[in-house]
Formats: structure tokens, C-alpha cells, sequence
């Protein structure tokens, strides 16, 4: 929804805290989940999400005037196909072993509600520098939250931080922490943690 | 509001057109970038030889230069069972034979290749390149203490079979250590190692034959 004029700050704000996408919106829950086994992942995962996001709200935004209401949705996702696929050849080309490691998940960034949110909650209705900055807030919000996850998930799976050691041998792993059910954990923690002490405010009431 | 003809033709006019403007561009980069991609693609499945075969290289070498390496050290033969490498020392004479593992896992199709000493019939090592295995249990072939187990194991005589069994339990010559949890992984592997061996065994005869 359109709201208004907003700066630059507020806009980046909201996307990382106000209405993070993660634990204020609930979106991209399923790549919350799956990617944050390994930090190095996550990080990838988060800088591909906030590249595609920004630039897909960008190009939203740059065609809004243009794109007749009917298809707005269809061109809204080939949109971030195109982002996403750029993504996927880049890190073939250039990070072969993390592109290895995050596998589909790339492919199904463009699956991820939250751009397809932004894209047709704000960049549709907004010009193009502010959509830029929101789908780029919004990326970094959900990249805080997944590194917060996979900080933990790695170093009490593994004892490793991003490949680095840092655990000693009186570390027992916690295997657990490197299957799914610990993404489920750990994002449910994360979302209880923060909306109980930051409860939005019509949560107060 | 009712959509006129004319609505409707610049609504398909405009995906179309849109449609082109957006596939040129991923088509661009595609081009750009599938010869890296390619090359990557290639330089992984030579590590994977060459790790076979111990012969050691530079981590994070670039493609091109893994490329070189391959054409100086790894000869492929194309036999009717099997493709299989010749690895060559640096003085050119042969190192290891090496022949690839494949086959489906418990998820999806799993690759790796198999060293072997062709004078003393010995396994140098074991490397898997390709695989979609569970992170924690099935992905650990790759991991360093399984593959280890096949280093220096004499190649199993014909009609012998290589087993995976539970680690602990007593284990006679062709016996070695599964993973824990990755039942499904380890019976995979172990079926693809025995063919392997069948064509392993079948060269090796066709060639002392000369």
C-alpha cells in the first residue's frame, strides 16, 4: 500500500526492523529454514536476495506507469526471474562451490514472498529510488535475521563460523542444529523472542 | 470497466514485448557466462580425478590451469563397459588407473572416481564430485575418515563384493565402516562401488592381455 512519503532512512527502518520481512510479515520463511546451516550460505543467500529484491523493485517501479493492471502480476515475476537467473549463472561462474551448496535454493528466490510482496505492495505504487531502497531494506532485514539464525545453528552444529573453527574438541556438536527441525527452532525462537520484547503496537492493546 | 479491443491488444503487445526485452538480457549473460560455467563444471570433475588418483594440485587454481593439467597427466580410454583415465606421472609413465563411481544415491545421482595402482591392484583413493545427499549423513562420503578407509584396500577378487556395514561390528577384508543414519547412502555407494570394481577387474585383465 502506498504510504505516503517517506524518507530514505525511515524507508531502510522499516525494512530492517519495523516490518522486517521475516519476523513482523512472516515472508520467506522456506529459505529462513534451509539455508541458515552454514553462515557462508546465508550471507551468499542474503546479499543474492537483497541484489534481486532492490533491482526488481527498481524495475517494477520504472514500469509502473506503463504495465497495464491485468498483468501487472506476470510481468512483476518474470521480472524477478531475470534478476534471480543472473544470480544463479553469476555464482556458477564465479562461486561454484557455494553456488554447489545452496543448490535450488537460488532458483527458488524467486518463490520468496517477500519480493513479490514488495513488488506489488509498494514498487508498484511508488518511484523508483524509494522502491529501490525498500526492496534493499527489506533484503538486509531478512539477511540480519537468517545471520542471527545461522550464527547459531553453525557454531553448535559444527563449532565452526564460516568455516572457521572456533570451538575446540571439549565441543560436543549438537547435529541437530544441522538438520531442518533446528531452522524451524531457531526462526520460531527468533520471532517469539523479538515480538515479545518489541511487540507491534497493536499487539499492546 | 469493460476491456476494449484495443485494451487488449496493447496489454499482449506490451507482455510481449516485455517478454523479448527481459529474455534477450538473461540470454546475454548466459552467453557471457557459460564458458566459465563450463570450464567450472570441468575443473570440479578433474579435482575429483586427480584427488583418485593423489595426485596433488594447488587449492583454488584456477580452470584454465586445471584444464592444463588434465591434458598433460589424464589420458580418457572409452572401452564398450566403461570410460576410465590413464593418470601419468610427470616422467609419463602410468600412476593410477582411474575409473569413475556412479550411480543413484538415496536422493539423487551420485558421482565420484576411483583410484587404482595398476601394478599391485590397489585402491589409491576415493573421491565424489557430484552429489544430493543429506547435508550431515549422506553428503559425509565425501567427508575425509570414509573415503580414507579405501586407501591402500586390495581390489576385490572376482566374486567378491565390498560391503558398508555398521561402524563397530567385526568386518572382514572387503568390509568397511557406513555412515551412521545414512543407511540409505551407504548401501547406494556400496552397490555403485561393486560395479565399478566389475569394470575395474574386467579392464585390467583386457589390458594385461597385451
Amino acid at each position: 500500500m502506498p504510504t505516503g512519503r517517506l524518507g530514505n532512512w525511515a524507508l531502510i527502518r522499516r525494512g530492517i526492523w519495523d516490518e522486517n520481512p521475516v519476523f513482523r510479515q512472516l515472508l520467506g520463511i522456506c529459505s529462513a529454514l534451509a539455508v541458515t546451516n552454514l553462515l557462508a550460505n546465508t550471507l551468499v543467500m542474503g546479499l543474492g536476495l537483497i541484489f534481486v529484491t532492490g533491482f526488481s523493485c527498481l524495475t517494477v517501479s520504472l514500469l509502473r506507469t506503463y504495465t497495464p493492471f491485468r498483468i501487472r502480476m506476470m510481468v512483476q515475476v518474470l521480472i524477478i526471474a531475470v534478476y534471480v537467473i543472473v544470480v544463479d549463472l553469476t555464482l556458477k561462474a564465479y562461486l561454484p562451490d557455494i553456488s554447489e551448496q545452496l543448490g535450488a535454493y537460488v532458483g527458488l528466490i524467486i518463490t520468496n514472498c517477500i519480493i513479490m510482496g514488495r513488488a506489488e505492495g509498494y514498487a508498484r505504487s511508488n518511484p523508483p529510488w524509494p522502491s529501490f531502497i525498500d526492496g534493499l531494506a527489506m533484503g538486509i532485514g531478512y539477511t540480519l535475521v537468517l545471520a542471527s539464525i545461522a550464527f547459531v545453528r553453525e557454531l553448535m552444529g559444527t563449532g565452526t563460523l564460516l568455516g572457521f573453527q572456533v570451538l575446540g574438541e571439549w565441543w560436543t556438536p549438537w547435529i541437530i542444529m544441522v538438520m531442518p527441525p533446528a531452522g524451524f527452532f531457531g526462526l520460531a525462537t527468533v520471532i517469539w523472542v523479538v515480538r515479545g520484547l518489541f511487540p507491534e503496537k497493536e499487539e499492546k492493546k | 470497466m469493460s476491456i476494449t479491443r484495443k485494451g487488449q491488444i496493447v496489454t499482449v503487445l506490451y507482455m510481449l514485448i516485455i517478454a523479448v526485452v527481459f529474455t534477450s538480457f538473461v540470454a546475454t549473460v548466459n552467453a557471457l557466462l557459460n564458458p566459465a560455467i563450463q570450464a567450472n563444471v570441468r575443473a570440479r570433475e578433474v579435482q575429483g580425478i586427480f584427488r583418485a588418483m593423489d595426485f596433488q594440485i594447488e587449492e583454488d587454481l584456477p580452470a584454465d590451469e586445471i584444464e592444463e593439467l588434465a591434458k598433460k597427466h589424464l589420458k580418457q580410454v572409452r572401452t564398450e563397459r566403461t570410460v576410465y583415465y590413464c593418470g601419468l606421472g610427470y616422467q609419463g609413465r602410468i600412476m593410477a588407473l582411474i575409473f569413475p563411481v556412479e550411480g543413484s544415491g538415496f536422493w539423487g545421482p551420485v558421482v565420484g572416481y576411483i583410484g587404482i595402482n595398476p601394478d599391485d591392484r590397489t585402491i589409491i583413493n576415493l573421491a565424489f564430485t557430484r552429489h544430493t545427499e543429506t547435508p550431515g549423513l549422506g553428503a559425509r562420503i565425501t567427508e575425509q575418515w570414509f573415503t580414507d578407509q579405501f586407501r591402500r584396500m586390495a581390489l576385490p577378487e572376482e566374486g567378491e563384493t565390498m560391503r558398508l556395514v555398521q561402524e563397530g561390528k567385526p568386518k572382514g577384508p572387503n568390509d568397511l565402516d557406513a555412515i551412521t543414519g545414512a543407511t540409505g547412502t551407504s548401501g547406494a555407494v556400496a552397490n555403485m562401488l561393486n560395479t565399478t570394481c566389475d569394470n575395474i577387474r574386467a579392464v585390467i585383465r583386457e589390458r594385461e592381455k597385451k
